[in-house]
């Protein structure tokens, strides 16, 4: 009798494998293919498999990647392309260094330049981001407008690499970290500025920025307004660091055939971005069925704020600004992310000036930024 | 006195309700003494004091958490919140329920050797004991590292966090049987086996199962924390982390994942409490050891 009892907990152990073992076949999403070289689509074409390691999670700081995969411009250049999302425990540049790892990358410059010290042998081989989305906020009562101001208060920035932009301004005004402000590590999120913990925050224009914007101000019970906060933007105060750009390893352009691959693969995402460039709306949406969670609002004003990081570019997209490469080196070496300046070779344009023939406005010269409604909660 | 467990339904849930409608109360009641100024369209409420924890960053309205989970989980999309989060929770427990199986076997059969070796049980229970110290979030990277980031890593993260407390509680268990009961084996001859079977594992079943209601909810502990390095999408633990990234401009969400995890929790372990009641049954006040 009793032991009947037992076999019918056994029972309910086994109901729990049963729904267990769903896990196993239906789980794959998470986790990235391993395939790698030359592999038949099965279209009759000849397919070759690349993936691309996002530098976090997708949002619409990507758009122009999931556009040329949904509009199939990956396809024509004969990439079977898998897009592989970043996180918050995903290092990319870390990944994309690794022999196994993804074909392509996108990371910023400092944090490559790091890696590269580290004995990476990533290659930038498109730079996206002709100019940076970093920003410091204060709250307009503060009289916080510039670097100057940081004396005697608390800054946040974040830390792992990201910091470099605010902390070298600082310096510039001769203020010594520690000694003339405090630098308070901020979380990912913007809780200890609307808890005014700290004086000034740092914010990515298309993230951080937009989410203070979609908050509601307890003060008004409407939202907080762009007059609320002062912002000091780093392209302006001159020590701005390059940000997105498209990685590949030296090693794996080297082998025979894949500098065609990547050139396939840069006219294709070139292409993406100018896609979304004329077409933020679609891309927003390409970009939520991409499996963002973020609000489709929020993505609305990333997509719209991440144009004109990109557009115009002067010389074409992905084109590199020697200027900026330097001006980011520089800073790299003054804040001692880097100990010596990188060879000529740590980037190249040739990839990216191939891949820009033939491509109409890739330019963007008549480009002007347009305008989204900021949605409570970025809904 | 041994009440009848199928008696006792009625008054635990409505115990439960009256305590979560006094929550409730005190909570909109802290809010509205010393919390934002409460607003509708024609009506102003601002409060008399301010505690800083019942602002509504910190503590948002429970109609708003309400609001939210019945609010789509993004803009022109057909899923609730609610929905979103109860497939995330029921993705999650998947991986917590393997690794909560694959747990409780290792914990059974660690007890097991541990009981009948004394030399293994000196040479390893120290071990056992060191690997729990290690804090969860210190090792899952590592575990990342080795296996990747997919489902595995996440199933031996759960796992981890599983079979210690069946490893402890099943060591006093096989060992809880009456003296007497191994002496009376032990004049039959019985093997160490049928000892173990018929003396050892029916006696050591209540152990059992209350490292294994333990376990239920650390095992749903460590698929959370493990979805975050693992990088699976569709679990609460990425929900957790993106709701917490945007919680400036939507605390109720961040709530709501709270909740859905809170729920997930119970149900597991009300999902092994119904187990034991049904293998212990008979044994009196054993069973009410909840």
């Amino acid at each position: 009798m009793k032991r009947s009892r037992i076999w019918l907990s056994v029972a309910v152990s086994a109901m729990l494998v049963l729904a267990a073992c769903g896990t196993q076949t239906g789980g794959e999403s998470g986790a990235p293919g391993g395939s790698d070289g030359a592999s038949d689509d099965g279209s009759g074409a000849e397919m070759t498999a690349a993936r691309l390691q996002l530098q976090w999670a997708p949002q619409a700081q990507f758009a122009g990647y999931f556009a040329a995969l949904e509009e199939g411009y990956y396809e024509e250049e004969g990439i079977d392309l898998e897009i592989v999302p970043g996180g918050p425990d995903v290092i990319p540049q870390q990944a994309g260094s690794a022999a196994d790892g993804p074909e392509f990358t996108i990371s910023w410059v400092p944090k490559v330049l790091e890696a590269r010290d580290a004995g990476s042998d990533l290659v930038n081989i498109a730079q996206i981001f002709q100019r940076s989305g970093t920003l410091s906020v204060a709250w307009a009562d503060s009289g916080i407008t510039s670097p100057a101001d940081f004396a005697d208060k608390k800054v946040g920035v974040w830390d792992f690499g990201n910091e470099f932009e605010v902390t070298a301004a600082a310096s510039a005004e001769g203020l010594e970290q520690d000694v003339d402000y405090e630098k308070v590590i901020q979380n990912f999120d913007m809780l200890a500025f609307l808890a005014r913990d700290i004086d000034v925050a740092e914010a990515m224009i298309y993230n951080e920025y937009a989410q203070v914007l979609e908050a509601e101000n307890p003060d008004t019970g409407e939202l907080y307004q762009p007059e609320d906060m002062n912002v000091i933007d780093y392209n302006e105060v001159g020590t701005a660091m390059l940000q997105d750009a498209i990685f590949a390893r030296a090693s794996w352009l080297a082998e025979d055939g894949n500098e065609d691959v990547a050139e396939g693969f840069l006219r294709a995402s070139f292409r993406g971005w100018i896609f979304c460039r004329d077409n933020p709306d679609d891309c927003v949406g390409y970009t939520t069925d991409a499996g963002s969670t973020l609000g489709a609002g929020h993505q609305a004003w990333m997509m719209n704020e991440i144009n004109p990081l990109i557009w115009p570019s002067p010389d074409g997209i992905g084109m590199m600004d020697a200027d900026q490469w330097q001006q980011t080196v520089d800073i790299s070496l003054d804040s001692g992310i880097i100990g010596e300046a990188p060879p000529e070779d740590a980037y190249r344009t040739d990839l990216a000036e191939a891949a820009l023939e033939g491509l109409d406005d890739a330019t963007g010269d008549g480009f002007t930024r347009g305008t989204v409604e900021v949605t409570p909660g970025g809904e | 006195m041994p009440r009848s467990p199928e008696r006792g339904w009625l008054r635990p849930i409505l115990t439960f309700a009256i305590f979560a409608a006094l929550l409730f109360v005190v909570w909109e009641g802290l809010k509205f003494v010393g919390g934002d100024p409460w607003r509708t369209e024609t009506w102003i409420w601002e409060p008399p004091l301010e505690i800083w924890f019942a602002s509504d960053l910190l503590l948002p309205h429970v109609w708003d958490i309400v609001g939210a989970l019945a609010a789509p989980v993004q803009r022109g999309s057909d899923e609730s919140l609610a929905q979103f989060l109860a497939g995330a929770a029921f993705y999650t427990w998947r991986e917590a329920a393997i690794g909560f199986l694959l747990g409780a076997t290792i914990g059974i059969g660690l007890a097991a050797l541990f009981v009948h070796s004394k030399l293994m049980e000196r040479a390893l229970v120290p071990y056992v004991i060191a690997s729990q110290t290690i804090p969860i979030i210190a090792l899952a990277p590592m575990i990342v590292f080795a296996f990747g980031p997919n489902v595995l890593s996440v199933v031996i993260i759960a796992t981890y966090l599983t079979f210690f407390p069946v490893t402890i509680a099943m060591i006093s268990g096989l060992r809880s049987p009456d003296p007497r009961a191994l002496e009376l084996m032990r004049s039959y001859a019985a093997s160490r086996w049928s000892v173990f079977w018929k003396v050892r594992m029916p006696a050591s079943l209540p152990y059992l199962f209350t490292a294994l209601k333990i376990s239920a909810t650390a095992s749903i502990v460590g698929a959370i924390v493990g979805e975050g390095p693992g990088g699976i999408p569709n679990g609460l633990g990425r929900a957790i982390i993106n709701f917490n990234s945007q919680y400036i401009s939507g605390p109720e969400k961040l709530w709501a994942t709270i909740v859905a995890c809170a729920i997930l929790g119970i149900a597991f372990f009300t999902l092994i409490r119904i187990a034991e009641l049904a293998a212990l049954r008979g044994r009196g006040l054993r069973t009410e050891a909840a």
